[in-house]
């Protein structure tokens, strides 16, 4: 394992390249940075990240849960109010709305926690700490 | 295991360890299944009725008490009674609030040496009583107003016991009209009025649909000829703006004190009328000539409108015409009567539409010289004890001070009432009154015609019925034997004349019939001389005083529910008040809430001020319960002046008058039914036929059984708040008091708006109720579903589920829903025994509205699935239609087409309340045929 | 793990010099709070126990009746203050979130106190719709739970509306803002010690920024930028429609939503501007907070401004033309009546106020930004006092009419909330970094 310290973003970019370019697996480099460089992900080849099909599932729910279950409990016990449809789809819309909202929302954050594996219970005991330094690690067999 | 099962083995389990816990030798009780009612007849959930009379005001209407529990709840007129006809006014429907009243006295009570009322026994009150009557002097009793047996008994009392009784105390004696009646007609009494039978009305100065006579029956008979057909036409005269007046198709604005000019000038008109009796001819021929000129400059009338009487009275086939109250309580006042009754004479009103052969009987009643001479007796020290029996001379009469400090030169007085009026508090023994609820006794509202009085239910306090304290104190006195009842004098008194057998059935129907008096004919009895041309009328700014619908002559201003419901002209509730004007408000820069100073001799009185669209410039209006100045009394007609010169002074101060309505103007919008004005936006082909489907996406809703609605004829309703005061006490709806007021939080369900036309020239008074949308408004804005609809159009509350959001109120285009803003549900003994079983008590935080009386329905619906069929017209109706005198309101199953309520709403003057809002309302308005008559009044 | 270090640049480099001192100038505002400090928070929560809770709990034990309501005008200052709240809660996330999407710099100035303003407002909102519910007790049959007869809630009810709409704000909101916060918990953590370090190291999730964790750090916050948008319309409109769904005449018109939103957008510029323009003074923000981005919101409430002032007369001018004596009795009403000077205040807050921040010095001077931002305040709690009570008081029956007052408990509440606010604000402008650290040093090039 290697470890590369920068502090330009230039310069750890410039770093990121040369490895790539000699042949280092992408899978075999893994950097640390203050904040996101959205240059070092292109260079790494990095795949979109599956937080988003949380919270497109999390939306997807949501929508039907708003729907649903308005239209199913108003069916249930059926109340007239203001001789008003029982499934009335343009008031049960902003609950789906913000029930997409909520549940995407809130899966979407579940999908942060899965993907990065957080809490990282070893980070948090350690003393590894979040740096002001761009850091590159290589793993070299 | 279900939910059930799990339940039953918890019982079973916990059951079985609390028995094994328990001696079962100890404290077991025999338990009685229900399988055979009680004696005392108390089924829980079942009302009985018991039928009595109404005892509030002179007039004794028939009244039933429905009993819950053992306890009255409601009371109604009584079903087919021969004078109000199952109808009842607010002071009526009031009544059982004075029953449950917190400020009854309890107990009998004595002076101390202190000159402390503290309460004492009945034994002690009654020796001290009798050992004052047994003193020496001559001993003065002085009531109020008693028929039937009670003044028999009275009669009795006085004889056996020498005791002199003192002619009446009434404040409306009547005294000017009898006199009249009795020079006229040979007869001194009050007539009973016919509108049914008449095509032209004319009434001078008397509210006759608010105290003057009978003023329920005459509200019964005149819905007769209002609404869809055969309509009379009504003109009313009066100097001030009465409730009455507002009703009337005319109501002509005479200058105070010329009512006389004007009878005087009709009459003359009839002078060439063929036919006339002998004396009456001659009589007419003694009344001072009153040209036109003369009419027009005295009464301030104009040409037209006088033309107008003069005509109406003289093609009239069968004209009533009576004059009374304002405008005949005061110096002019005899004339004015006498020239009434000699225009009644003239054209035979006797016999049709006035009624001497069923009148009321005020012969027993004394005039204010009565009065003068007992106070002046009372004053040389001439009286030994002096029995004030259920009267309140002190706070009504207009030198009710002076009449106080004469009590007080009595070697002693014995106060019997129910209260501790400030008579009352002048005396040296005090003997409570049992309720008319719970006393035995009759009551002729009108010659012929005896109601029974019943005990609804045991004395709540240590009191007795009004004849029991006149046969206690003869008991006591040796004057009768002991042990005699008032139940047993009236049962006999029954036998003897109506006869054998009659009690059972008097008890039963509530009311008997009896011999009529003598109808008395045309007399023509000495010469009158007319003095009202010599008289001055009060000039300048004048003060009247008027009768109020709600307090009477001032005597039901204690109860607190006359209190709550507002006064039908001003919407006011808990204060005083004198009625001012427009033009003299502009005039005087005054203004809503700014209190004015009254004075006239020798008093002054503040008062605030709530401005009066309709009343003339310079006159000021105070009722009878709000101020009681020291005017003094007509000598020649012998009632206490109404009518009087003062002088008014702003003062700069302002004080809120404690009044519910929002605006006394409709200001453009079209909520009065049938007065849209032209330019107003909005539906208003004032039709029943709904168009709704032609506005909305929805269709109407199917209602599978009934749709409950109602209908209100606006030509038949006279504003009197019947219905407001029914529905209070039906509903158990909170009596929030003055504060609450300030702050408008009235609890009301339902209320009557009143709306005026700018220039005053005309009164519009609508009740309004939820008004049970088919498309309400309200509901789908609750978020608990607190309120929904249910399949038979009710807009139904659910209280419990109720969170207190208040966006259903917000959201009420009628604002007819009410908030419980803080805890009223409790009341103070005994005021919680007048809590119906059948309407559950509103918590804090809930909201509340009409139910129409969902109650009711339920009871019908239980005894129509017991009948196996389902409920048909009749089997019910609200509290507010039930009381209505004016059988204005109908309520019904609009389904059924049959239904009274179907052929209301069906009626071309159907209209709805803010229809185009498109919330299909379920109650009905029919238009008032009189504002139709003269087009579209938008103010 | 054992490192090999391969190879170090000098960390004395220019640009880890200017991460350090954004890094530093953060943290330092952070230091240890002064008796100030503590004597003020402590004021605060003095002020929240006294007039919120206590007079919360009085008008709980008394009746709703306490406060000014009355059978017209049923909704009084709670509900004016939970719009107002709502409202200044919006811009927070718009200032955050809309700023995001349009990847615009000076966010990064404001985006976390205006994000923490959002919270903290949401809170305040929140508890209005409680404190003004007749029988609190009972506020949780407003959430759809299976209760023993199964009887649910009225999904198409306004109000239940609101219950999702509201929750689901404070949800996303606090979610949003801690998101965001995460990355800095982990610089906190360097520079405490003791408990507090456990504390935010616990809070950063064992945040190393590692290539992973910003991948899904970045797709998750620009997921909830793009939800936090359009929720923050919908919120605003959903509050709007608990007046524009009532048949209340100046309630019931269509452009109410937009109209509310920008009002939002409106006060809530103008509540960042009253609590960065102190913060920046006192906690000596200077640098990461340039004037710059002052003048920039200053346009956007001037810009805001108009489209509210647009809707002030536009909505006469329907009510006019509409010839509906309802309608337009009420707006007579508003001009004329018993609240006239709510409303002349309302106009003179909101359109006349704001106007001389054309003027380019204007929007650069911070005291002018204050104070115009000061009145904003004032006139947007009266423009939805306004609103919501004067269409209430003089609705269709004239009978029914009445006029409406707060009582001394609904004032008291009131302060109540104002003492939460600048509580909790003074607890995290101590605790928590105030402004964005990793944002700022992504600008450092």
């Amino acid at each position: 394992m290697e470890r590369h310290v920068y502090a330009s973003e230039h310069d750890f970019v410039h770093k990121l390249e040369e490895l790539v370019k000699s042949g280092v697996k992408p899978e075999d480099i893994e950097t640390r940075t203050p904040h996101p460089v959205h240059h070092a992900e292109e260079i790494l080849r990095m795949k979109p990240s599956n937080v988003r099909l949380f919270a497109l599932v999390g939306g997807i729910t949501g929508v039907a849960t708003g729907y649903l279950f308005p239209s199913l409990t108003a069916l249930d016990w059926t109340l007239f109010v203001g001789n008003k449809p029982l499934v009335g789809i343009p008031p049960y819309t902003v609950i789906a709305f913000e029930l997409m909202v909520l549940f995407g929302g809130l899966s979407g954050f579940l999908g942060l926690l899965v993907t990065s594996r957080m809490p990282g219970i070893r980070t948090i005991i350690s003393n590894d700490e979040f740096g002001d330094m761009f850091e590159i690690y290589v793993k070299r067999d | 295991m279900d939910r059930r099962e799990f339940l039953g083995l918890l019982g079973l389990a916990s059951g079985a360890s609390l028995l094994a816990g328990c001696d079962l030798t100890r404290k077991t009780e025999k338990l009685i299944p229900y399988l055979v009612p009680p004696e005392d007849g108390v089924l829980p959930g079942e009302a009985t009725f018991v039928a009595t009379s109404c005892t509030e005001c002179p007039a004794q209407c028939g009244m039933t008490a429905r009993i819950r529990d053992g306890r009255p709840v409601k009371v109604d007129g009584l079903p087919k009674h021969p004078i109000n006809d199952g109808a009842l006014c607010v002071r009526g429907q009031s009544s059982l609030s004075r029953l449950y009243s917190v400020d009854r006295i309890r107990q009998p009570m004595v002076k101390d040496a202190g000159g402390n009322l503290v309460p004492a026994t009945w034994a002690d009150a009654l020796k001290r009583s009798a050992d004052a009557l047994r003193a020496g002097r001559e001993n003065v009793l002085l009531s109020g107003r008693t028929t039937g047996s009670l003044s028999a008994l009275m009669s009795d009392f006085a004889t056996r016991t020498g005791v002199r009784r003192e002619p009446e105390f009434e404040l409306f004696s009547y005294a000017a009209v009898r006199a009249a009646n009795r020079a006229i007609f040979g007869a001194d009494v009050v007539p009973l009025l016919h509108p049914d039978r008449a095509d032209v009305v004319i009434t001078v100065g008397a509210d006759v649909v608010e105290t003057f006579g009978n003023p329920v029956q005459f509200s019964t008979l005149l819905s007769k000829r209002r609404g869809s057909h055969g309509r009379n036409t009504w003109f009313h005269v009066e100097p001030h703006a009465s409730m009455t007046g507002f009703q009337a198709d005319h109501r002509f604005v005479v200058r105070p004190g010329s009512e006389a000019y004007l009878l005087a000038y009709l009459l003359q008109g009839l002078s060439g009328k063929v036919g006339l009796p002998g004396g009456v001819a001659a009589q007419i021929a003694s009344v001072p000539a009153v040209s036109a000129q003369q009419a027009e400059e005295k009464t301030g009338l104009t040409t037209s409108q006088i033309d107008e009487l003069r005509h109406a009275l003289l093609v009239a086939e069968s004209p009533l015409l009576v004059a009374g109250s304002v405008s005949t309580a005061q110096e002019s006042g005899l004339d004015t009567a006498r020239l009434a009754a000699l225009i009644q004479s003239a054209c035979g009103m006797h016999g049709k539409t006035l009624d001497f052969a069923q009148a009321q009987d005020y012969s027993r009643v004394g005039t204010m010289a009565d009065v003068e001479r007992l106070m002046g007796q009372l004053d040389a020290g001439t009286v030994g004890a002096l029995i004030l029996f259920d009267t309140d001379p002190v706070a009504q009469l207009p030198m009710g001070d002076k009449f106080g400090a004469s009590i007080d030169k009595a070697a002693f007085a014995i106060g019997v009432s129910d209260m501790l009026t400030p008579t009352m508090e002048r005396c040296d023994v005090v003997l409570p009154l049992s309720h008319t609820l719970e006393s035995w006794g009759d009551a002729e509202p009108a010659s012929g015609v005896v109601n029974a009085i019943q005990p609804a239910i045991a004395p709540l306090f240590d009191t007795r019925s009004n004849g029991d304290v006149l046969l206690s104190l003869m008991i006591e006195l040796g004057a009768a034997a002991a042990g005699t009842t008032y139940q047993q004098y009236v049962y006999d008194r029954w036998t003897r004349d109506l006869g054998a057998g009659a009690g059972a059935a008097m008890l039963k129907q509530g009311w008997g019939t009896g011999p009529a008096k003598a109808a008395g004919g045309s007399a023509g009895a000495a010469g009158h001389t007319f003095t009202f041309a010599q008289s001055t009328a009060p000039s300048g700014q004048v003060l009247v005083i008027a009768p109020s619908v709600r307090w009477y002559d001032g005597r039901s201003a204690v109860l607190p529910l006359l209190q709550e419901v507002p006064d039908p002209l001003s919407a006011v509730t808990w204060d005083s008040w004198v009625s001012v004007g427009m033009e003299t408000c502009k005039a005087m820069g005054i203004e809503e809430s700014s209190v004015v100073e009254l004075r006239g001799e020798g008093w002054s009185v503040p008062l605030t001020v709530r401005p009066q669209p309709g009343l003339a410039k310079d006159v000021f209006v105070v009722q009878r319960g709000a101020a009681n100045p020291a005017v003094g009394w007509a000598r020649s007609g012998g009632e206490a002046n109404a009518v009087v010169a003062i002088t008014a002074a702003a003062t700069g101060r302002k004080e809120r008058l404690s009044e519910v309505s929002g605006s006394l103007y409709q200001e453009g919008r079209g909520i009065v039914p049938g007065t849209h004005p032209e330019h107003f936006n909005g539906d208003h082909s004032g039709h029943g036929e709904p168009k709704h489907e032609e506005v909305s996406f929805y269709p109407l809703p199917k209602y599978p059984n009934y749709r409950w609605a109602m209908a209100v004829d606006l030509d038949k309703c006279i504003g009197c708040n019947a219905c407001v005061a029914a529905c209070y006490v039906e509903n158990n709806i909170p009596m929030v008091g003055r504060e609450q007021h300030l702050r408008g939080r009235e609890m009301a369900w339902i209320r009557l708006e009143q709306y005026y036309e700018k220039d005053g020239s005309a009164g519009h008074f609508v009740p309004t109720m939820c008004q049970h949308c088919d498309f309400a408004p309200c509901e789908p804005v609750c978020p608990v579903y607190a309120t929904y609809h249910n399949d038979e159009g009710l807009n139904a509350q659910v209280y419990n589920r109720c969170v207190g959001t208040r966006y259903c109120g917000n959201n009420c285009p009628y604002k007819q829903r009410r908030f419980n803003y803080f805890s009223y549900e409790h009341r103070p003994y005994p005021m919680n025994l007048m809590t119906n079983p059948d309407v559950s008590m509103r918590g804090k935080g809930m909201m509340e509205k009409c139910t129409m009386c969902v109650q009711r329905i339920r009871k019908a619906r239980d005894v129509a699935k017991d009948e196996k069929r389902t409920i048909r017209e009749g089997d019910l109706t609200t509290a507010c239609a039930q009381a209505c005198p004016g059988k204005a309101i109908v309520f019904g199953n609009l389904l059924d087409e049959n239904s009274e309520v179907h052929k209301w709403a069906h009626d071309s003057r159907s209209n709805r309340i803010l229809e185009e809002l498109g919330t299909s309302p379920g109650v009905y308005y029919l238009s008032d045929n009189h504002v139709k008559g003269n087009g579209s009044h938008g103010a | 793990m054992e490192h090999k270090a391969v190879a170090t640049s000098a960390a004395a480099h220019p640009a880890a010099m200017k991460r350090l001192a954004i890094e530093r100038e953060v943290i330092s505002a952070m230091q240890k709070p002064g008796l100030l400090y503590w004597a003020l928070v402590g004021l605060f929560a003095t002020g929240f126990a006294v007039f919120l809770l206590g007079a919360w709990g009085i008008q709980i034990a008394k009746g709703i009746g306490l406060g000014g309501q009355l059978n017209p005008v049923g909704w009084g200052i709670y509900i004016v203050n939970f719009v107002f709240w709502v409202g200044i809660a919006h811009s927070g996330t718009l200032i955050s979130a809309v700023l995001f999407l349009f990847r615009s710099k000076f966010r990064a100035s404001f985006n976390r106190a205006a994000e923490a303003m959002t919270v903290i407002a949401v809170m305040c909102a929140g508890m209005y719709p409680l404190i003004h519910l007749g029988r609190v007790w009972y506020a949780f049959w407003l959430f759809p739970y299976p209760n023993q007869r199964l009887l649910w809630t009225n999904f198409k009810s306004p109000l239940e509306w609101d219950v999702f709409a509201i929750s689901t704000y404070l949800t996303i909101s606090v979610v949003f803002f801690y998101v965001g916060l995460i990355p800095d918990f982990a610089i906190v953590k360097r520079y405490t010690r003791g408990v507090s370090r456990h504390i935010y190291s616990v809070l950063s999730l064992g945040w190393v920024g590692s290539k992973r964790q910003w991948r899904n750090y970045n797709m998750l916050y620009a997921l909830l930028a793009g939800l936090a948008t359009p929720l923050v319309l919908s919120v605003h409109s959903v509050v709007s429609w608990d007046f524009a769904m009532g048949i209340v005449p100046g309630w019931h018109t269509t452009i109410f939503a937009p109209y509310f939103v920008a009002g939002a957008i409106f006060s809530g510029c103008a509540m960042v501007l009253t609590l960065c323009i102190p913060m920046r003074k006192i906690q000596r923000l200077e640098n990461v907070m340039p004037i710059e981005h002052f003048e920039k919101l200053a346009k956007t409430m001037l810009f805001t401004s108009m489209i509210v002032g647009y809707a002030y007369t536009i909505e006469f001018l329907l009510a006019y033309y509409s010839g509906n004596v309802y309608e337009f009795g009420i707006f007579k009403d508003r001009a004329t009546g018993y609240y006239k000077f709510q409303y002349w205040g309302m106009v003179f807050c909101n359109m006349i106020v704001p106007l001389p921040l054309f003027i380019k010095k204007l929007r650069r001077n911070l005291k002018w930004l204050f104070v115009t931002s000061i009145f904003v305040n004032i006139g947007m709690w009266l423009e939805r006092f306004v609103i919501i009570i004067t269409s209430l008081a003089h609705e269709y029956v004239p009978y029914a009419w009445g006029t409406y007052q707060p009582r001394g408990v609904e004032i008291s509440i009131m302060i109540g909330t104002f003492c939460f606010f600048f509580m909790m604000f003074l607890l995290f402008a101590k605790f928590l970094p105030v402004v964005a650290i990793t944002e700022k040093k992504e600008e450092v090039q």
